[in-house]
């Protein structure tokens, strides 16, 4: 390793003792603050909502000023509006920072999941982990009972595009791989042993032991695989899964969420980070409208608006919610109704980066935000355009994890997360 | 891990420590180079050339900029580099050169600047040698590396080891446990030899190494819905059953024209689409470069490249000439993939503008230098060559490619090959070679580059040679002065291989002795006649042990903690397959029934304490029935079984 850098909880605990001061970045001391005001006593964790296919934003919470298709709505905050399908994320707009100028320049599905996860673009060369292996291996425990990092899926909705994006570590390594959940209600996959656990026991005690005496084979590759196995099995006899276990929840929680897939997964995510999870990434997919998105939106946002908010509402009652960042996401918005568009005459359905809307809330962040403005058509960011790496460092600093902490690659490269360049939005703290 | 057992070598291992010690006159690519690249290149290389000076290659240094000469060799004082780097004049930011590296410039200097010679030529000079000749010069090279640096070789494998590294090389699967019984049992003394004879025969050879290639392009493929690649893979893997040479295959690859149905190999065009699935000139020149000629060509796409001798029209030039083609789909406006070139089918009587010569335009998007430029299609360094418009515009540049003179692709492929056999190549990555990344055994790179183009690009022969030589037969066990990865390096024992998704698949049904596994099936999904029939178990099961865009790097563990729960507790690693029910008619007793499942799984005997500890544990059992499905468990989800060992 070229230089030793000190783990951000460390400079956490130092700064609270009082032994550093400032931060050579100097944006340590709002989240010292906090920890000083025995606010942030919890860890950190994030829920990123991830909604696979293109968020139009025209039907969300930006409606562009000259041609709306659906009436607005008034928030919290007097003056920002929202689509009138999300009245109840409307009330709770004082909580949210809006991000309306997100400009991203990638609008093809995969790769530009591959970039609003890891900050890049795929370049078939090097492979950058997302946000959420960079907050499994920062905010989690090495020892974990629990995975740091839980992929939930909750289905596609309208016109699916792909399977989850799979969050592959690269060079944080497979600790950090995210553990797919492909159904909620049914937790991890492939969890219950095949025979009883008597049984199960013994043979593993056997396997254990037959690793041990292969001890004059040790190789990366060996113990990678027994850390593997490792962790599963301490995954599947701990006591912690019940958190997995939505039917655990009174009958009135489970209510609250609803009956989809998504709400399940939300008051799963909720469930997970009470727990210590660190990061969830709750998948929905199916927001890849080209037959146009009113129709559709409206119908999502029939579940959508009541759980988020459920969502919300319950992390602030259970005294989580300024520890826990809920982020609004997609891989990129959708076209505004431009007459050259082509085919995609409908207002919403072609892929769009250049202007479109995200949003962040708890954990720090400044709600009642508005950050970027778009032009009139809501073709333009005519203030305060935010890049992919922008946004992840944003999240970043709200988790208080270091983006420019350095690692080093299987070759011996050092990187860092984000780029030099990458900036957190100031606006939204 | 990897970091702990470096500082367990760096204590035990003075070998190379002392090797490093010995006085050394310092190149300008092993030394000099890197310094340069760290502080002089921003604005001395490929992006700028501030006062005409360009540092990145030894005869550029040597030529000087608007100053004058840079370098005189033998002269420090006398030359400009060093006086402004010693004066800290040079470079003008706050990212001063140390003084240990303006020591090694200067020494560099004095010892008369020279760069690294290569002593052997990679150009076929006779006719090819015997598989056992070149055996021995393997050796020889591997030997003298690792006795200059002291580090001491790990012996040979047993039988055992050799027989389920080279099943798993050369045919992609272990052993059955028959044929294992008769290696183990065999008293011949050229058995090895005549195993590896055996692999390369079997059909299996064709399809693990076709399979291994065509992986190489269509996972790096962006392209969101790639074709089945199954095609391309029967087409390759006949292709070297049959034995063609390397150099054909490439040509037929590369020039490869009309529907796929009737040339597979047309698909490495899909695999090297833009994003919609268009052929893309400029990602093919990339790839070209990355996979058959080991550079990372794609770096001179906006300007010339930052620190390797690689200019925009190197990178252009080989792009210029794929700018022809099309999806045959698109074209002709039929359903049928395949790959069309524009003057090429010209139909009678019809007039077609004839270009003269081939050439590409630089797009005008703002993000490449010289956007709007017309390049003329150009092997990478050398002349524009004019292709013949009524034949494929591909055909001069495969010509040049695969021509035996041609040491770029004969390297490139040979690093490829080795690295197949032993985990790494002999420059890292497969992908990068230049001055800026020397290879670690540079004579017997060149040696091996030059034999397989003596042979007629002959795979089978390469394989022999390498399979046959002692650095392959070694022991993946350390030895003490061995332990650390920098002897891996060295080849001074096998590093172990983490088995590919099909490897794994494969691997799975040899030893479960089963023809394939299928995911267990969800009794609510009810099958849609409507929707095409699913792929086969082992792409289903390819695609949960590997993610879209994961390449297959054989040092590293990829798995996680989902793949080893399915592992663990699907039934089909459960229920012992058709082996449980073979060994508990035939065993007569449960260590006899050990050993079979041993053999079966692992392709070995178990070690006598393996054994008792086996056989305690069958005893504890409620029936042998279960028992045995228990051992072969533990034996499937052992990290032996997952590695190559």
């Amino acid at each position: 390793m070229p230089r030793p850098s000190v783990l951000r909880r460390d400079l956490l605990k130092l700064a609270a003792a009082g032994v550093v001061g400032t931060s050579p970045s100097g944006w340590l001391l709002p989240r010292v603050a906090h920890a000083a005001e025995g606010r942030a006593t919890r860890p950190r964790a994030c829920v990123m909502l991830h909604m696979q296919g293109g968020v139009s934003q025209h039907h969300t919470f930006t409606v562009p000023e000259y041609k709306a298709e659906n009436a607005q709505v008034d928030t919290a905050v007097p003056g920002v509006k929202f689509c009138e399908y999300f009245p109840k994320l409307a009330a709770r707009m004082s909580d949210l920072c809006l991000v309306r100028g997100m400009s991203t320049g990638n609008s093809v599905h995969e790769r530009a999941r591959v970039l609003m996860h890891t900050g890049y673009n795929p370049n078939g060369t090097v492979a950058y982990p997302s946000v959420g292996n960079v907050a499994s291996c920062e905010l989690g425990a090495a020892d974990a009972e629990l995975p740091n990092f839980v992929s939930v899926y909750a289905g596609a909705d309208g016109l699916g595009s792909g399977p989850p994006h799979r969050n592959p570590p690269a060079y944080l390594g497979p600790r950090h791989a995210p553990v797919p959940v492909s159904d909620p209600a049914k937790g991890i996959e492939n969890l219950r042993t095949a025979v009883a656990a008597a049984e199960f026991d013994e043979a593993a005690d056997l396997l254990a032991g037959f690793e041990a005496g292969r001890a004059g084979r040790a190789s990366a590759a060996a113990a990678a695989h027994q850390a593997n196995y490792r962790k599963a099995l301490q995954l599947l006899r701990s006591d912690k899964m019940r958190a997995f276990d939505l039917d655990a929840e009174p009958a009135r929680t489970r209510d609250g969420y609803g009956k989809t897939q998504f709400g399940k997964s939300l008051l799963l995510a909720r469930r997970l980070v009470e727990a210590g999870v660190p990061f969830v990434e709750v998948t929905l997919d199916g927001w890849d409208d080209h037959g146009g998105a009113a129709k559709n939106i409206r119908r999502r946002a029939e579940y959508l608006d009541p759980t988020i908010s459920r969502l919300l509402d319950d992390l602030k009652a259970r005294g989580l919610f300024d520890t826990t960042l809920v982020v609004f996401m997609s891989e990129f918005g959708r076209t505004p109704q431009l007459a050259d568009s082509g085919y995609n005459q409908t207002l919403g359905a072609g892929h769009y980066a250049k202007a479109w809307t995200t949003w962040l809330a708890g954990c720090g962040v400044r709600g009642g935000t508005v950050v970027g403005k778009v032009d009139a058509k809501g073709g333009e960011v005519t203030d305060r355009p935010v890049s992919a790496q922008d946004f992840l460092a944003t999240m970043c600093r709200a988790l208080g994890v270091d983006y420019h902490k350095e690692y080093v690659s299987r070759e011996g490269r050092p990187m860092t997360f984000l780029g030099r360049d990458a900036k957190p939005v100031a606006e939204a703290f | 891990m990897p970091r702990l057992l470096t500082a367990l070598f760096l204590v035990t291992a003075p070998g190379l420590a002392a090797a490093a010690d010995a006085p050394k006159v310092p190149t300008f690519e092993g030394d000099v180079l890197p310094v340069l690249n760290a502080h002089c290149l921003q604005c001395h290389g490929g992006v700028h050339q501030r006062n005409g000076l360009d540092l990145r290659t030894l005869p550029a240094v040597l030529k000087g900029g608007q100053s004058g000469e840079a370098v005189v060799p033998g002269k420090p004082d006398d030359s400009l580099l060093w006086k402004k780097l010693a004066a800290d004049e040079m470079p003008k930011t706050d990212n001063k050169v140390s003084d240990a590296n303006k020591k090694l410039i200067r020494e560099w200097i004095a010892g008369g600047a020279k760069g690294v010679e290569r002593k052997a030529d990679a150009v076929a000079a006779g006719p090819a040698r015997t598989p056992a000749e070149v055996a021995r010069l393997i050796d020889r090279e591997v030997g003298s590396r690792l006795a200059a640096a002291k580090v001491p070789a790990s012996p040979r494998a047993d039988d055992a080891e050799f027989l389920r590294r080279a099943s798993l090389d050369i045919a992609g699967r272990p052993p059955t446990a028959g044929r294992a019984a008769a290696f183990l049992d065999s008293k011949d003394p050229d058995k090895r030899a005549k195993l590896v004879d055996e692999l390369l025969a079997s059909p299996d050879y064709g399809r693990h190494l076709g399979e291994r290639w065509v992986n190489v392009f269509y996972l790096a493929t962006v392209n969101q819905r790639p074709h089945d690649p199954e095609p391309f893979k029967a087409w390759l893997a006949k292709a070297l059953n049959d034995g063609r040479g390397w150099d054909a295959v490439t040509r037929d690859v590369l020039t490869a024209t009309g529907p796929v149905a009737d040339a597979p190999q047309g698909l490495f065009f899909y695999y090297n689409g833009d994003m919609n699935g268009q052929f893309a000139p400029k990602i093919l020149a990339g790839n070209i470069g990355q996979v058959y000629l080991g550079v990372q060509l794609q770096c001179a796409e906006c300007h010339d490249h930052p620190f390797a001798d690689w200019k925009q029209a190197d990178f252009w030039g080989v792009a210029a000439y794929f700018g022809q083609l099309s999806r045959m789909e698109r074209v002709e406006n039929k359903n049928t993939p395949g790959v069309s070139e524009r003057h090429l089918d010209v139909k009678p009587g019809k007039k077609v503008d004839v270009p003269k010569g081939i050439g590409i335009s630089i797009p005008n998007d703002g993000e490449a230098r010289n956007g709007g430029k017309k390049v003329p299609a150009a092997v990478p360094g050398g002349a524009p060559v004019a292709g013949d418009p009524a034949k494929s515009h591909r055909t001069p540049f495969a010509d040049w490619l695969t021509a035996r003179d041609n040491r770029t692709f004969a390297r490139a492929a040979v690093n490829r090959f080795w690295a197949h056999f032993f985990g790494r190549g002999f420059v890292n990555p497969l992908n990068d070679f230049g001055d800026h990344n020397a290879p670690s055994h540079p004579d017997l790179l060149d040696a091996l580059a030059g034999e397989f183009a003596a042979s007629g690009f002959d795979v089978r022969h390469l394989v022999r040679c390498v399979c046959l030589s002692d650095a392959y037969g070694r022991t993946g066990r350390a030895v003490p002065g061995n332990e650390g990865p920098e002897a891996e390096a060295l080849f001074a024992r096998m590093a172990p291989k983490v088995l590919t998704p099909e490897q794994l698949y494969d691997a799975l049904c040899t030893a479960l002795e089963v023809d394939e596994i299928a995911p267990p099936a969800d009794p609510k999904k009810k099958p849609n006649p409507k929707l095409p029939p699913p792929p086969p178990p082992r792409t289903v099961f390819a695609a949960f042990f590997r993610g879209p865009g994961e390449a297959d790097e054989p040092a590293e563990m990829k798995l996680g903690v989902p793949h080893a729960l399915r592992l663990m507790n699907e039934a089909n690693f459960n229920t012992g397959g058709k082996v449980v029910d073979r060994v508990l008619a035939a065993a007569k007793s449960p260590a006899d029934a050990v050993d079979a499942l041993f053999l079966a799984v692992l392709s070995r005997a178990p070690a006598a304490e393996e054994r008792a500890k086996f056989v305690a544990f069958v005893g504890k059992q409620k029936s042998p029935r279960d028992a045995f499905c228990r051992v072969v468990w533990v034996l499937l989800n052992s990290s032996e079984f997952m590695l190559n060992n």
